[in-house]
């Protein structure tokens, strides 16, 4: 691949992962990724990595904070 | 308009997901616990004007970012363009093919992937300055599209676009510091 067409999909990259760029040009970076293993293989690896980032930041909520959150809402509607 | 007899079963199930970005954003329990709990009463107060059928989670996003802001703003309102030095696009992704040969590629890959454990990960988010933190935090862990979070911020979602890209970046490079420290990405010998 050139190096032109390599940097267009690179610069489109997160436009794409977020499915916030047209049909048309998901349809570009589609065939260059079809047709590039370099860029495949990174736009795999940023995909993979936006997954572990959502999955590693989620947290329990504690019981207690759930409690406190239902009595402010039952207190609001008795007043 | 929606009912606010309504807002305990509409408005609870999103409990969790504030509490966890209001965990990011603060960066400790009580802060975090004193923000929701501070949204979820301007959120009942003010759910009258809700328009139902629209997007509550959003809606909550918003009030929980403007009640964070409004707490914490003191050391935060500083220009856009405080010099973090200039991260090259998919930094971790380029770290660790020069850290590894051809052949292991695959395999560094999965070691940093699997590797970095949620206190990596958290910290990696939490050490983001502010104002590229929150577009981050509302992309990548809460799924919101660019326009939503340009409602939830209040800014151009242009300014979503460069803030989230370059937040990323930075967040990588953290990653990677992270990765380093734990020898995950080290596969030059096998």
């Amino acid at each position: 691949m050139t190096k032109k067409s390599c940097d267009d999909a690179i610069t489109k990259i997160y436009g794409y992962l977020d499915g916030e760029i047209s049909p048309m040009k998901r349809i570009m970076v589609r065939l260059h990724l079809r047709r590039c293993s370099g860029c495949g293989n990174a736009f795999s690896f940023e995909r993979r990595l936006q997954i572990v980032i959502r999955e590693r930041c989620q947290e329990e909520v504690p019981e207690s904070v759930m409690a406190k959150l239902r009595a402010i809402v039952a207190n609001e509607q008795n007043t | 308009m929606a009912d606010q007899a309504n807002f305990q079963d509409d408005a609870m199930q999103f409990a969790p997901q504030l509490y966890s970005a209001a965990l990011r954003m603060t960066r400790n329990p009580a802060d975090a616990e004193d923000v929701v709990q501070e949204t979820f009463l301007k959120a009942y107060r003010a759910y009258a004007s809700f328009e139902a059928g629209t997007n509550l989670k959003a809606w909550l996003y918003r009030i929980l970012t403007n009640t964070y802001i409004n707490r914490y703003r003191k050391q935060s309102r500083r220009p856009d363009e405080v010099d973090l030095g200039e991260v090259e696009d998919l930094y971790l992704y380029r770290k660790i093919s020069s850290a590894s040969s051809p052949d292991s590629l695959q395999s560094a890959e999965e070691a940093v992937l699997e590797g970095l454990v949620d206190e990596d990960v958290k910290a990696a988010v939490e050490a983001l300055p502010e104002r590229f933190r929150m577009p981050v935090l509302l992309a990548d862990v809460e799924g919101f599209s660019y326009k939503e979070i340009a409602e939830i911020m209040d800014v151009p979602i242009g300014t979503v676009m460069s803030r989230l890209h370059r937040g990323r970046k930075q967040l990588q490079k953290a990653l990677w510091k992270f990765a380093e420290e734990r020898g995950l990405a080290d596969r030059k010998d096998g």
